[in-house]
């Protein structure tokens, strides 16, 4: 476990460390491609998302065909899904990220090809404000239909004043608790 | 003459919670009905969510480890272990092999004590509201053992980064082989009192149909799929901590019905017994903790740890910047996939099907909102 | 009971004596006396009731291996008292939209029909309640005014303007009556072998050496004892038939959106069904109030004691099943019902006809 520290997706991330049946399947698809810890990692851009998830599901002799879970970070100007692939039922991962722009997060949607793609996405529009064209069912889906901004982004502002906050009149200014909060890593931190 | 007396017939929506003695917690399913069939089964969530991750992103990393018992409260140490272990690979950090035994020891008993709840409830659901307090009766051994060591009985708070809260007390391992000698025959009597029942059978069987195929694009995982006759265990196909040494099996049923589904966790708590009894016989001496920077900061990086979880595959996925807390933490809920083929499993059911198939799934609410 | 009837037809004669005095009709006495005797069968249910639902509480409590009420009064004996109490001191609730009228008819229609049954019950030798009532229909009339009971349990489910309680009310209309066939079937059998529908007739029927003479003992009448309490267990909504009221799936079916007084008397009247089928039961197979100790009784234990020993030990049963078995899906149900009861219960009065004819 304590070998094999997750690669740093940085600069120096190149194709070729991919297995070549991977590299001939993904060619011109994806921007840089690494062997990771669980399995191979790979960086792609939206246009090419489907294509490259497709690739990888149907296309290669053993395909990556079990989506498990799908994941959005917030990557300072732009916005990240992360898609975790596995090998059907094994250990051998492919992780798929793809970054979208901050000020135009469109996806394509990957329900096409698994049905678990419906909860999760409508779980990242809902977070990040991404929007995933082409989903079946765009409702929100953890948060209320009215709810507005996006919680799990970096710049997500906590409303003074919402009907769904309970206000506590003892905390009522939310400066104060954030104070206290601030207080506590000072703390942490001496 | 001709008269014609044809009686209109409307379908009737219906909503199913969040109020609803069954749905195990705040979930809503909006039901279409026809007469007493099931037309259509639209489930609406998010009544539970506490933004679990986004609260991960303002708390240090040990501050954040009461927080994941109580994303899944039925599988407090399984959550710690996912968290923990996720930690540590992003550390490097390899912890001490009887603290290893000691976390599947712990997994396992919340495995044993959260299919116990499954069986109350399903018992409830189904009508037969006496195993519900039979399941708990045993349920409350294993949260006395969980008090003797984590001084907790829901919420753990037992695993640390790096090790354990402490030792197990010195009884402990008599306490847990006592609960042993005795747990397998009270499976037995769950089996003759709930899962021989021939009512109970024609409520479970052929009840609530999910495929194989379903099973993989729906990401379905854990006692569901095996139910689908897939064997995949995360215990057996990544495996981690000290399962490679311990011998199991993974029980797998073919029918694909609530009943499979059942079996399946029938079978795992006899399994589950018997991991225990060898990591009883294994556990070896020695530290439980190993030594961790008291400010825990991470390289930049990311890692993905996961375990089987009693209702699948439950994985933690943390982004670090390098600072003390995460960038990004994200939990990949079996529950919240499971329920989400649960409408598939509800074709051409009758009313009384919803609540034994929802039960059959066995979700967590705060495993599914978050 | 002789010194129970001298009390009475004194009481009687004075109260003829006041009305002469004042001018007064005797049809006045006669209201009165009836009058009487409802609270008396009223308060006597209730009291019933009570009991047992206590017991119901505590066998359920063994079962479970708790120990059910415990804290008011000695081994919480108080308890459905006070939880009666509370129900009728608490608010009534009429939800919005519902019909007012239906709402409140339901509950009292329900509650009537399960008192009406305990009119011609045989206590006694000689403490028929009404003496004149040994009904020559007796049983004919129980199994009628518990069909009322539906009429009630559709009002309060249509009236309550929830969807729950539509469908719990629709399913127990058309589980009573899918099984109020093969009960009536198992009863005629009964019927056939006492020939006469006079409840008292039946228990007089039975009269043998000590309880050899009793219904349950006849092995051709053995196939109508499990018919009916098969089919009367589904009557009374009970486990594993207790799909008008499933919580787990309808929330708590047709009494969903009741509270207080109007939800106590669902309540009191639905364990008060439950214990006509023990009295019926034990009037039809266990030999009503007939001593198993000789006739007379050597002890002088009156027949009521006898009757309700007989009755408890039923209800005893039904909640063992209550407490055990998981509860069946609609569909079964009625499967149940008409591919299984129906059929067997022509064939039982198939072989009580040529077991009395032939043998």
């Amino acid at each position: 476990m304590s070998a094999d520290q997750p690669p740093e997706h940085d600069e120096d991330i190149s194709k070729e460390a991919l297995p070549p049946e991977l590299q001939q399947a993904l060619a011109g698809l994806i921007t840089a491609g690494a062997l990771g810890p669980e399995g191979v990692e790979m960086i792609t851009t939206p246009e090419h998302i489907i294509a490259t998830l497709t690739a990888l599901a149907r296309q290669i002799d053993q395909p990556y065909d079990m989506l498990t879970d799908m994941c959005g970070v917030d990557q300072g100007d732009e916005l990240q899904v992360v898609y975790r692939l596995y090998r059907r039922y094994s250990a051998e991962a492919a992780v798929v990220k793809v970054t979208v722009p901050r000020s135009a997060p469109r996806l394509p949607t990957a329900t096409g090809l698994w049905a678990l793609a419906n909860w999760a996405e409508r779980e990242i529009a809902d977070m990040f404000g991404t929007t995933f064209e082409g989903h079946p069912d765009p409702r929100p889906l953890l948060l209320p239909d009215d709810f507005a901004g996006s919680p799990l982004r970096k710049d997500y502002e906590y409303p003074k004043d919402h009907p769904y906050l309970c206000r506590d009149p003892a905390r009522e200014d939310l400066g104060l608790v954030s104070q206290s909060a601030s207080r506590s890593e000072a703390n942490q931190a001496g | 003459m001709t008269t014609e007396t044809r009686t209109r017939t409307e379908e009737l929506t219906i909503n199913m919670g969040p109020q609803h003695p069954s749905t195990h917690g705040v979930l809503r399913l909006v039901v279409t009905l026809d007469g007493e069939r099931v037309v259509q089964v639209i489930p609406d969530i998010g009544y539970l969510h506490s933004s679990m991750e986004k609260i991960a992103e303002r708390l240090t990393y040990q501050q954040y480890l009461p927080y994941a018992d109580r994303y899944d409260y039925l599988n407090a140490m399984g959550n710690e272990l996912a968290y923990v272990m996720a930690v540590e690979k992003l550390l490097g950090i390899e912890p001490t092999p009887r603290c290893q035994f000691i976390r599947v020891m712990m997994a396992e008993m919340n495995r044993i004590a959260s299919h116990l709840v499954y069986f109350a409830t399903l018992g409830n659901d189904v009508g037969a509201v006496s195993v519900f307090l039979y399941c708990f009766r045993e349920r409350e051994a294993i949260l006395d053992l969980f008090e003797a060591a984590s001084g907790q009985r829901l919420l753990y708070h037992y695993l640390r980064i790096g090790g354990l809260r402490n030792d197990l007390p010195d009884d402990f391992c008599a306490g847990l082989g006592h609960f042993l000698s005795y747990f397998p025959s009270r499976i037995d009597e769950y089996d003759k009192l709930l899962t021989k029942n021939r009512i109970f059978r024609s409520r479970m069987e052929g009840v609530g149909h999910f495929s194989a195929e379903d099973a993989l694009s729906y990401g379905v995982t854990g006692p569901c799929l095996r139910g689908c006759g897939t064997d995949y265990d995360i215990r057996r196909a990544d495996p981690y901590c000290v399962y490679p040494q311990l011998d199991f099996t993974v029980p797998t049923f073919e029918e694909c019905d609530a009943m499979a589904r059942h079996l399946v966790r029938q079978e795992e708590m006899r399994q589950s017994v018997r991991i225990l009894q060898q990591c009883l016989e294994m556990l070896p001496e020695g530290d439980v903790s190993v030594k961790v920077p008291r400010r825990i900061k991470p390289d930049p990086g990311e890692a993905y740890a996961r375990v089987e979880s009693p209702r699948g595959e439950l994985g933690c996925y943390i982004v670090s910047d390098g600072s003390e807390k995460p960038y990004r933490l994200h939990w990949r809920a079996p529950s919240f996939y499971n329920l989400q083929a649960y409408p598939v499993m509800c074709k051409d059911a009758w009313v009384a099907d919803l609540v034994a198939i929802l039960g059959s799934v066995d979700i967590v609410l705060g495993d599914v909102d978050r | 009971m002789s010194l129970l009837s001298q009390i009475s037809n004194w009481l009687r004669l004075t109260a003829e004596g006041l009305c002469q005095r004042w001018g007064i009709p005797l049809l006045f006495v006669d209201l009165l006396a009836w009058m009487v005797a409802v609270a008396v069968i009223i308060g006597l249910v209730l009291l019933i009731v009570l009991i047992f639902v206590y017991l119901e509480r505590k066998v359920s409590g063994y079962i479970q291996t708790r120990l059910g009420p415990m804290r008011v009064g000695p081994i919480g004996i108080f308890q459905t008292a006070m939880d009666a109490l509370k129900l009728l001191i608490k608010e009534d609730i009429v939800p919005r939209g519902a019909d007012k009228i239906l709402h409140t008819l339901g509950p009292i229609l329900f509650f009537v029909a399960a008192m009406l049954g305990y009119v011609v019950i045989p206590w006694d030798d000689k403490a028929i309640i009404a003496k004149y009532v040994d009904l020559n229909i007796g049983i004919l009339y129980v199994t009628a005014v518990g069909s009322v009971g539906i009429i009630g349990i559709i009002m309060g489910g249509w009236g309550s303007n929830n969807k729950w309680s539509l469908l719990g009310a629709i399913r127990s209309a058309a589980q009573m009556i899918s099984y109020e066939v093969p009960m009536l079937l198992a009863i005629i059998c009964v019927v056939m072998q006492a020939e006469s529908m006079s409840l008292g007739r039946i228990v007089t029927g039975q009269q043998g050496a000590y309880l050899s003479g009793w219904y349950c003992w006849r092995p051709w009448l053995w196939l109508p004892l499990i018919l009916f309490f098969i089919a009367a267990t589904a009557e009374v909504n009970r486990v594993p038939f207790d799909i008008p009221e499933a919580e787990s799936e309808l929330v708590a079916g047709y009494h969903t959106e009741y509270s207080g007084m109007k939800f106590a008397l669902f309540f009191l009247a639905e364990y008060a069904n439950v214990f006509v089928v023990g009295l019926i039961g034990a009037t039809l197979f266990f030999g009503g109030w007939l001593s198993p100790l000789g006739h007379p009784d050597p002890l002088h234990i009156p027949g009521f004691f006898w009757l309700m020993a007989k009755a408890f030990a039923i209800v005893i049963f039904l909640m063992w099943i209550r407490w055990t078995l998981p509860r069946l899906r609609v569909d079964q149900l009625m499967a149940l019902a008409w591919k299984l009861l129906l059929p067997a219960g022509f064939l039982a009065i198939f072989i009580v006809a040529v077991v009395l004819l032939y043998i």
